[in-house]
């Protein structure tokens, strides 16, 4: 049986190498992509990633435990993009490169899948990204949180220091401006309400 | 639109189960909240459709077991500028109190000039002392001896204008030969103490070119070991990339296997 978060974090405190790998290789996907949607940039996200588990493991010892381990590493991953933020001074980039987000969603199709179908997936992924980097970044961050790693809005709240009330706010002000974007777009109509039975999560 | 707050609830699926049910008979009564979900609704789907690039990952923290060399390269540098200024100020030292400076491989070495190969005078004879003394010793020796040398030269002085004024009042015929030899005494003292300067001008000259030489073959000797030492430094970076992208290779693999 796999270990949990929590005594991987107590074996790794304990000097335990291989435990605190174990721990990189469960969540650096996870990071990878919470950096890459607030970022926009492929090899910043990477490096944002790797800086984020060479952080958390020289801070090891001043994880007390008092929030979730992920948490943790959540908080460091947003520091190190608002620090990449306010470097570049500038907006995340539009879009995926051309070719990329294709190969990620053919792996990621359902198998009755038609090739229109992934094709204008992959160009509503593409709208989305363009209108994603449109919004402020707390709109981004607190949509990214909810939608991509299903955390609640209390633990959204904790990990931003800011009270519940504001990551509602943030998060419908983030739809609301998403929601016109894509209809300016023209990719509302992909999603008909008729379709709207396979409604999943991330 | 009422309250977005308990909208994003029930849309996420955080309501409890009594306020969810309380929820949904509002939405039976009002249109807008219902709108306003269906096309919230929407948006998160087309939200699931943004995937990041797959990216190469396989992360992994290594201990640092060799942080040597990266220090090694710096290293170099404050000891290089510290024997730059010290053979410098000892330049300088050696221009005023006639010193031989050496400074190569086995260290800073101090020789004194003045008791080697200077004029045969006869105060430098009876001094003459071997080469290699510390610095203090060698100036006290040389001020006892200037100072000798000074009274000596005074006493003969003295002696050579008394005779001299006597010689003139009062010639005497013992005295000629003695005012002579006094006279010429002097004469070859001061022979002596000019040949002895210019030796010595000389002799400072000859030392300063060879410590210049002296100074220029050891920089070149740490040059040399400087970038003996950089090669080997990029060498072991090189190493440990080697090592790495293995590393990182071997790790997807065992992804990939997974």
């Amino acid at each position: 049986m796999a270990s949990t978060d929590e005594e991987l974090v107590a074996r790794s405190m304990g000097g335990d190498l291989d435990s605190f790998n174990q721990l990189v290789l469960r969540w650096e996907r996870p990071i990878y992509a919470l950096a890459y949607r607030v970022i926009g940039r492929e090899e910043d996200a990477r490096d944002v990633a790797q800086e984020t588990f060479l952080r958390a493991f020289r801070a090891l010892a001043g994880f007390k435990g008092q929030a979730k381990f992920s948490s943790w590493l959540y908080r460091i991953t947003l520091n190190l993009c608002r620090d990449w933020i306010r470097r570049e001074r500038r907006a995340p980039v539009a879009q995926a490169p051309d070719g990329v987000d294709l190969i990620e969603l053919a792996s990621a199709a359902e198998p009755s899948e038609s090739v229109e179908d992934l094709v204008s997936r992959r160009e509503l992924g593409r709208a989305v990204a363009k209108a994603m980097a449109t919004l402020p970044e707390e709109q981004r961050t607190a949509i990214v949180l909810k939608e991509y790693h299903g955390l609640t809005f209390q633990e959204i709240a904790d990990l931003l220091d800011c009270p519940l009330s504001t990551v509602k706010t943030r998060l419908y002000q983030g739809l609301s401006v998403l929601r016109k974007q894509l209809e300016l777009a023209g990719v509302e109509s992909i999603y008909a309400p008729s379709a709207r039975k396979d409604r999943g999560n991330v | 639109m009422c309250n977005h707050e308990r909208l994003l609830d029930y849309l996420y699926d955080e309501l409890p189960a009594a306020d969810r049910a309380a929820f949904e008979r509002h939405l039976q009564e009002c249109p807008p909240c219902r709108t306003e979900l269906a096309e919230l609704g929407g948006t998160r789907l087309a939200l699931a459709s943004w995937a990041p690039p797959d990216s190469e990952l396989g992360f992994r923290i290594v201990r640092n077991e060799a942080p040597a060399p990266k220090q090694a390269r710096w290293a170099f540098r404050p000891a290089w500028g510290l024997a730059a200024a010290a053979v410098l100020v000892l330049a300088a030292a050696a221009a005023i109190s006639n010193l031989e400076v050496r400074y190569d491989s086995t260290g800073l070495a101090v020789r004194t000039g003045w008791g080697r190969g200077a004029a045969p005078s006869s105060i430098a004879e009876r001094d003459a002392q071997p080469a290699a003394v510390p610095v203090a010793v060698s100036s006290e020796d040389w001020t006892e001896r200037l100072k000798l040398l000074d009274a000596r030269l005074q006493q003969i002085e003295q002696r050579s204008n008394e005779r001299g004024v006597r010689a003139a009042t009062l010639p005497e015929p013992d005295d000629p030969p003695a005012r002579m030899s006094d006279a010429d005494l002097l004469k070859a003292v001061r022979k002596i103490i000019a040949e002895s300067e210019a030796k010595q001008q000389r002799e400072l000259a000859l030392r300063v070119t060879q410590m210049v030489r002296d100074f220029d073959a050891t920089r070149a000797g740490d040059l040399a070991r400087i970038e003996q030492g950089l090669r080997q430094i990029q060498g072991l970076t090189d190493a440990e990339l080697v090592r790495h992208r293995d590393d990182i290779y071997r790790l997807w693999r065992i992804t990939q296997q997974r």
